[in-house]
């Protein structure tokens, strides 16, 4: 139930009228039915609160989803120039010859693609208000962490295998592997740039709906003053 | 207007020509006295300035309709309960802190003192086989060197040979594994994170009062390894405890120390990192409910960059 509004001059109840944003400074304005007195609609200091209290949860809401697409998209394109290097690069870390790849690890090859494709373009969805330089920037430090941190516990995990004696069957990645896994991380570095070109399409569309939405509110207010005045 | 006062001094009137309105309610409103909901209550002119009013059923208080609607007690009740979990919370961190950076230079004095719990393991392993006794570890199928700092030794037989161990082992610091002192690198992420997360939870104070809550984990970690280092050996110990025991004194004020100085730099920079990521990650209309990041600090928002 709507918390009560009494008009100041015949009494009457105001909760249950709409409050229309009137076309002169924008106030919450109601008019009443009886005596025509324009009351404005203000609102109790707690409800301003809870509004407040919304506000942050949404923003924090949207840093960490935007956060969470970074991470995901870094560590996509890094998880995939691991999972690539088998298939595509040999012992010493070199690129295979075309026809020396098994033609079933082309599907994989178009899957990895896609996902870093996808990754890239939410990265730049998700940083619309940054410039494309920016949030190209953004995606290459997590992912550029990702590869390092990979090299990081490949060393900790040697060091912890020396020290403590545990898991000597534990496979720990050689230099030329860690070679062949920078030059696809490369390698996909190229396609995530495609991603976020077509990233800005993609903003551009939400932008575009965005608008057609907002005008048709804007549309249904101005029909509510006039029915109001 | 004091609608306490009205009650009980001076009861406005409400009878005459003004109650001859017939205006009700017709929504939510708390009486401010009690609480209760005044939905359906006559809404009279009062004589003496023409303000609208209502009065409570229940306790008979005047509302002055002309106010915003007081909403129920539970708001208040909320904000204390949100201030209470708040400071829970807080507790709660400071809890965890203790546990995280106390387990980190637990375990960085344990790998260090390895090399003397093998040794300590070792002799009484070997003092047990030459005078028929049962160790810990002559059950397993194999004993390699390794698993020689978990051996149990009876706190009477430490008590009379940890000195000679010790002095053949060449002394406490000079046979201590060095490359151990690796583990400092993530411990010092952690405590910069530490920093960092103090920095930004205690908006309410300025950097310098934030990092007292920090320091003061840091002593009481010091503090309760101090406690917890010496406990009465009744009956045995691992070697690995006792061989702790040795190097804790020495070592944990020293990590602690090592330690501090990162603590104190993740909240000075805390807040700058919080400043630099929200401003990255969200759009300029989002970062209004942040606010406080710039304000409380006497720094004004930043205003949106046209592309």
């Amino acid at each position: 139930m709507p918390r009560s509004h009494i008009c100041p001059s015949c009494l009457t109840e105001l909760a249950r009228i709409r409050a229309v944003p009137d076309r002169h400074y924008r106030l919450p304005i109601v008019i009443c039915p009886k005596c025509k007195l324009a009351c404005v609609r203000t609102k109790h200091p707690d409800q301003v609160f809870w509004r407040e209290i919304r506000q942050l949860l949404r923003s924090v809401r949207l840093l960490t989803i935007t956060i969470l697409i970074t991470l995901l998209a870094g560590g996509t394109l890094a998880g995939m120039s691991v999972a690539m290097e088998p298939v595509f690069t040999d012992n010493r870390g070199n690129f295979l010859e075309p026809s020396s790849i098994d033609l079933d690890d082309t599907y994989f090859l178009l899957a990895a693609i896609c996902f870093v494709l996808l990754g890239s373009g939410a990265v730049r969805v998700a940083y619309a208000h940054q410039r494309l330089w920016t949030a190209w920037l953004i995606l290459m430090i997590p992912s550029t962490v990702f590869v390092s941190f990979d090299w990081l516990v490949g060393w900790g995990m040697n060091h912890i295998k020396k020290m403590m004696n545990i898991s000597p069957n534990l496979e720990i990645p050689s230099t030329p592997e860690m070679l062949g896994r920078s030059k696809m991380f490369l390698l996909l570095t190229i396609v995530a740039s495609i991603g976020m070109i077509l990233g800005v399409f993609l903003n551009r569309m939400i932008q575009t709906c965005s608008r057609k939405r907002v005008s048709k509110i804007r549309r249904k207010i101005k029909k509510r003053q006039v029915k109001q005045y | 207007m004091n609608a306490k006062n009205d009650t009980h001094d001076q009861p406005p009137p409400v009878h005459g020509k003004a109650a001859e309105h017939i205006e009700s309610i017709r929504a939510d409103r708390a009486c401010i006295q009690c609480g209760f909901n005044l939905f359906g209550q006559a809404v009279i002119k009062e004589e003496h300035y023409q303000l609208a009013i209502a009065r409570c059923p229940e306790c008979g208080t005047v509302a002055a309709l002309q106010s915003y609607p007081t909403m129920s007690h539970w708001v208040n009740r909320f904000r204390a309960l949100i201030a209470g979990a708040w400071v829970v919370v807080l507790l709660f961190a400071f809890v965890i802190q203790i546990l995280i950076v106390g387990t980190f230079t637990d375990s960085l004095t344990r790998t260090i003192s390895d090399p003397l719990a093998k040794e300590i393991g070792k002799a009484y392993c070997t003092w047990a086989e030459e005078n028929g006794t049962t160790t810990s570890i002559t059950g397993w199928a194999t004993t390699p060197e390794v698993y020689y700092q978990w051996v149990s030794i009876p706190s009477d037989w430490a008590d009379e040979h940890l000195d000679e161990i010790v002095a053949e082992f060449g002394g406490l610091w000079n046979n201590f594994d060095r490359s151990n002192i690796l583990f400092v690198i993530p411990a010092w992420i952690v405590a910069f994170l530490t920093g960092v997360f103090w920095s930004i939870v205690l908006l309410g104070g300025s950097p310098k009062r934030a990092a007292i809550v920090p320091i003061a984990a840091s002593v009481l970690i010091i503090v309760l390894a101090y406690v917890n280092f010496s406990p009465p050996m009744f009956f045995a110990h691992q070697a690995s405890e006792i061989a702790k025991d040795l190097y804790i004194s020495v070592l944990n004020p020293i990590a602690m120390l090592i330690q501090l100085p990162v603590i104190l730099l993740g909240v000075f920079l805390g807040r700058k990192i919080a400043r630099f990521v929200i401003q990255l990650t969200l759009p300029p209309r989002s970062r209004v409910p942040f606010s406080i990041f710039w304000t409380h600090d006497g720094l004004e928002l930043p205003k949106p960059k046209f592309k």
